[in-house]
């Protein structure tokens, strides 16, 4: 059963002086339950679209997202935000953690707007992630693997069929890559979520059972 | 509703020292203008309230204005004398159910000394069934020389029962204006939070027989002697303090009296007091208008406190937007907090009223004896925190509508 098609995808970018550039033009993608896929893509080359094309941030020109069931791309833009909050995690490549917040904060604000906050599995999540004494740290506070947990836990926080992460590794070393991974992994397994992970680091890809190269999907070439 | 008080929560947090400038601004704006409209209501209503014990004032020939600031608030000099032999006449006209002789023209430490009857304490009723107490001692013997201080005269010149002092001329203090005479307090009042509490009772008699004191009511100069009666036909008073029986015994008496040369009939009471503060009507705008204006410059200041943090925020806005937050969970998150920011302002505007009511009141009640209560109800004392947060809402707005239209594919 997929948790995520996508077919006959398109998007395209229109520059401050009219010129309209194509970024996706994706013909099928689909992933199934509990899957972990590796897509390989280049700087540039509309992996990140591609990403949020899929949770619904950024509106397609054509083509169909179906996400755990919802046709994300025949919705309107406040029922996609409903939508992402209940069916989608995302883990970013600067982490996107909020300073002002603690890290139990942080996880905790990926369930307001979904299913809504639930204390205890927050910090069930970030005792997961290995952050149990420091759930009450600022992002600043900690170090940069540890943010990248505290980014994890908040993926998972709201329960998703599907976990988006876009280039997780990139901001660490290769140990601390290879750790991350593993976690990303082993949590999306454990909470039974699909997990497509874009990467160009050849170490990341080979991890994966299956790994799919964007400039195949994507019939463009060429992204933002 | 969870996720945007954490929101607002953690912004306030984050923006301390603006939040805690704009907090003070509205709270200023606010506690100003509580205070403007609760001194602008208590002040009025205190000085127009037709519960002050009698209904008219009778007195010399003159400003209706001037004859009721002095003898019912105790203020401004008096219009002059009137003869003996109409006060007589008054208190027998059957319309007048009770009359009593005001005469002044000295003070102890500024606080003026009044001459009347001790009917002032035995059927005078300063407010309606409430007649004075004695906190100590007693009336005065209207054959001695006795005084009874009011509660605010007897704490500000430290005199008690049993003790004397000697009267100066006029009604404002001079050293070198002091009467020979010697009087002793046999009693002190309770508070009545009105003007009566900054007046020295004496009898009657005592003004006309202080020394260098000159009655003409019968034209020609003539200087009480000691233990020798005075004759009617020269006796003067400043005033007369009377109850009707009925409101249309004030207006025949009106009609009647002031149709004539020889006196004033002020009534009613609370019409003339009205015309005053019809007068000063400017000025109290004036004061409003200086209220309204700090408000707007507080709530301008609300929206330039958050939106100077618009740029640096849009990050959170993206991330939240991509976390599921919708358009208007953000939209909401900045009008609540500029609301919460404008509350806070209103709930500390409390103190900021309670700390110039109460100055207010101090100063108001050493020149007049009227006494302003912090804790009085007033429709401005829940309209104006109320209105403060609603501009901090509509404050909020412009910067609301930038979280709104964050692109959030371009902020992550």
């Amino acid at each position: 059963m997929a948790v995520l098609s996508v077919v006959d995808l398109k998007k395209s970018y229109v520059s401050p002086d009219g010129e309209t550039t194509p970024v996706i033009d994706i013909e099928s993608f689909s992933m199934e339950v509990g899957e972990q896929v590796a897509l390989e893509g280049e700087s540039g080359s509309g992996k990140t679209t591609f990403l949020h094309l899929i949770a619904g941030i950024v509106k397609a020109d054509a083509g169909e997202v179906v996400v755990a069931g919802n046709a994300i791309t025949a919705m309107r833009e406040a029922e996609r935000d409903r939508a992402r909050a209940l069916n989608v995690g995302y883990v970013f490549q600067t982490f996107n953690l909020l300073d002002g917040y603690s890290a139990l904060e942080n996880v905790m604000l990926g369930m307001m707007f979904g299913p809504g906050a639930d204390r205890a599995k927050a910090e069930s999540l970030l005792e997961r992630v290995g952050l149990k004494e420091r759930m009450h740290y600022r992002p600043r506070q900690l170090s940069v693997g540890q943010q990248q947990r505290v980014a994890v836990a908040r993926a998972l926080a709201n329960g998703p069929r599907l976990v988006l992460a876009d280039e997780p590794t990139g901001n660490l070393d290769r140990t601390r890559a290879g750790e991350a991974l593993t976690l990303i992994r082993d949590v999306c397994t454990e909470q039974n979520a699909a997990l497509l992970l874009v990467s160009h680091n050849p170490a990341v890809l080979d991890a994966f059972d299956r790994c799919e190269r964007l400039s195949e999907l994507n019939h463009v070439g060429t992204g933002s | 509703m969870t996720g945007l008080v954490l929101l607002v929560r953690r912004s306030l947090a984050q923006h301390k020292l603006s939040t805690a400038v704009t907090v003070v601004a509205a709270a200023l704006a606010c506690g100003l203008v509580m205070s403007v409209f609760a001194i602008t209501n208590q002040t009025r209503e205190a000085f127009t309230s037709a519960d002050v014990g009698y209904d008219a004032v009778l007195g010399a020939r003159g400003s209706d204005l001037q004859l009721v600031l002095n003898t019912v608030y105790h203020l401004e000099t008096s219009p002059g004398q009137i003869p003996w032999s109409l006060y007589q006449t008054v208190r027998k006209d059957p319309r007048v159910s009770l009359a009593i002789p005001y005469g002044v023209g000295d003070n102890f430490q500024g606080f003026r000394l009044v001459g009347t009857s001790e009917e002032i304490f035995s059927r005078f009723e300063y407010r309606s069934g409430r007649k004075f107490a004695f906190a100590l001692g007693g009336a005065f013997d209207g054959r001695k020389r006795e005084a009874v201080l009011g509660s605010f005269a007897a704490d500000r010149t430290r005199l008690e029962v049993g003790d004397t002092f000697s009267p100066y001329h006029g009604l404002d203090y001079d050293p070198n204006a002091k009467h020979p005479e010697v009087y002793v307090v046999s009693g002190i009042l309770e508070p009545t939070n009105s003007p009566n509490d900054r007046v020295i009772w004496i009898p009657l008699e005592g003004i006309w027989r202080m020394k260098g004191h000159v009655l003409r009511g019968a034209g020609e100069e003539y200087v009480a002697q000691p233990r020798v009666p005075i004759p009617d036909k020269h006796k003067q008073i400043s005033a007369v303090m009377i109850k009707l029986r009925s409101p249309i015994g004030g207006m025949q008496l009106s009609q009647s009296i002031n149709r004539g040369n020889l006196a004033t009939f002020a009534w009613p009471l609370d019409r003339t007091m009205l015309m005053l503060f019809d007068k000063l009507f400017w000025f109290v705008i004036i004061l409003q208008m200086v209220a309204y204006l700090v408000v707007a410059v507080a709530t301008g200041a609300i929206l330039a406190s958050i939106y100077n943090t618009m740029n640096e925020r849009r990050r959170e806005f993206a991330i939240l937007r991509s976390l599921g937050a919708r358009r208007g969970t953000v939209f909401s998150a900045i009008v609540l907090e500029s609301a919460t920011i404008a509350a806070l302002g209103g709930a500390l505007g409390f103190g900021v009223y309670a700390t110039i009511l109460g100055a207010a009141s101090v100063v108001i009640r050493n020149k007049t004896g009227v006494v302003l209560d912090v804790t009085a109800s007033d429709p401005v004392l829940w309209a104006a925190p109320l209105g403060m947060v609603l501009l901090g809402a509509i404050a909020g707005l412009l910067p609301a509508r930038n979280a709104y239209s964050t692109d959030v594919a371009s902020n992550l």
